[in-house]
């Protein structure tokens, strides 16, 4: 592997964030859902790990947020991606196709040759 | 179900409670809102899937994280966001007060030893105490103590810095004190090998190098870890004797639709 697609090994959780809200802004209960609702549960957050990513992702200037305040008492976070945010969730992805195709083939390969 | 027995209500108002004192009263009222919009769609989504409502609501709190844990994560990024430099974006506020504070502790100290070992020995400055005056103090048959400044900083200063710098940064991180103290002592101890063998000689930069990984790290970790949790009590009970004045009611997190 190159070693600037290194990070790819620890990049699954940043990147499954940064391509829910690749498609829409959402509160941080919606990103949990989302993701759940698409891996069939296989994969969730809670909120003790989901909102530290975010906050993380912040920071680094790919995701802001915007406190809304409602009348009924649920003040909640919207998370939107940014255009760093976009632009770094589209090669992120594209390196991370690169690199599965790269072991599917491999696992493939060596299925073959067993006997 | 009595309010006062439901579950996410009993969640909440716990969560609160860990909450106080760690973050600022309005963000504090946010937060838990915040939980409690989160845990309600959760509700919603399994009472749709047709788990009874009783049985959804104690489902739904125990796959949440525990109020416990998710209090210090969220009072860890407040604390983080409560002041925006570039220094603290980088490298994040709780690692650069550790670093700050242990840091120039042993840049100091490096600095004296350097000073100690290569400055002649007549140079040394002595206390104003004459050896009679200190033959009182100390009678034979004790070891002669040897009172000069110098003694004093070699030896004090090291054994006595680590409880003070660790209890100083537990006080200014008031969440996650011991694990900054621990990143940060991590990277003095592997430069103090490097540095301590470039300005010491070879010897005393390895002694120095292993001291600080034996008694500076457990030391400054471990009272960094009582002092900030000692903090958080006080800052708790500073906010809950604030808390017994009229304005500072959260009537609006008591009210969970059943």
């Amino acid at each position: 592997m190159r070693k600037r697609e290194g990070f790819l090994l620890n990049a699954g959780p940043t990147m499954m964030i940064l391509a829910i809200l690749r498609e829409n802004a959402r509160y941080g209960v919606d990103i949990a859902r989302e993701l759940e609702r698409i891996t069939t549960s296989e994969l969730s957050f809670q909120p003790g790990t989901l909102y530290p990513m975010l906050h993380h992702l912040q920071k680094q200037g790919l995701v802001t947020s915007v406190w809304e305040d409602p009348e009924g008492g649920r003040a909640r976070r919207m998370y939107h991606l940014t255009e760093k945010g976009r632009a770094e969730a589209e090669r992120m992805i594209g390196a991370w196709g690169k690199y599965t195709r790269a072991v599917d083939r491999v696992l493939q390969e060596t299925q073959k040759d067993e006997p | 179900m009595n309010p006062k027995e439901h579950p996410i209500q009993a969640y909440l108002a716990q969560l609160s409670e860990e909450l106080r004192g760690l973050v600022p009263e309005r963000e504090r009222v946010h937060l838990v809102q915040e939980q409690l919009f989160w845990l309600e769609r959760r509700l919603r989504d399994a009472v749709l899937e047709g788990t009874p409502y009783e049985e959804a609501c104690r489902k739904v709190v125990a796959r949440h994280d525990s109020p416990k844990v998710l209090a210090r994560r969220l009072a860890h990024e407040s604390y983080e966001d409560a002041i925006d430099t570039p220094i603290y974006k980088l490298l994040g506020r709780a690692n650069s007060t550790a670093a700050v504070i242990f840091g120039q502790a042993n840049l100091y100290y490096l600095l004296f030893l350097q000073m100690k070992v290569y400055l002649p020995p007549s140079a040394a400055l002595k206390s104003s105490l004459s050896p009679a005056q200190l033959r009182e103090v100390f009678p034979e048959p004790l070891p002669f103590p040897d009172l000069s400044w110098w003694f004093l900083m070699t030896v004090g200063f090291p054994v006595v810095m680590p409880w003070v710098l660790g209890w100083l940064c537990g006080r200014m991180i008031p969440v996650g004190a011991s694990s900054a103290v621990a990143r940060v002592m991590a990277l003095i101890v592997l430069s103090a090998f490097v540095l301590g063998s470039a300005l010491l000689p070879q010897v005393e930069g390895i002694l120095y190098a292993l001291f600080l990984l034996v008694y500076w790290l457990p030391v400054g970790i471990l009272t960094a870890c009582l002092s900030s949790s000692l903090r958080r009590k006080a800052l708790r009970h500073k906010t809950e004797a604030m808390d017994c004045r009229p304005s500072a009611s959260h009537a609006s997190i008591q009210e969970f639709p059943s």
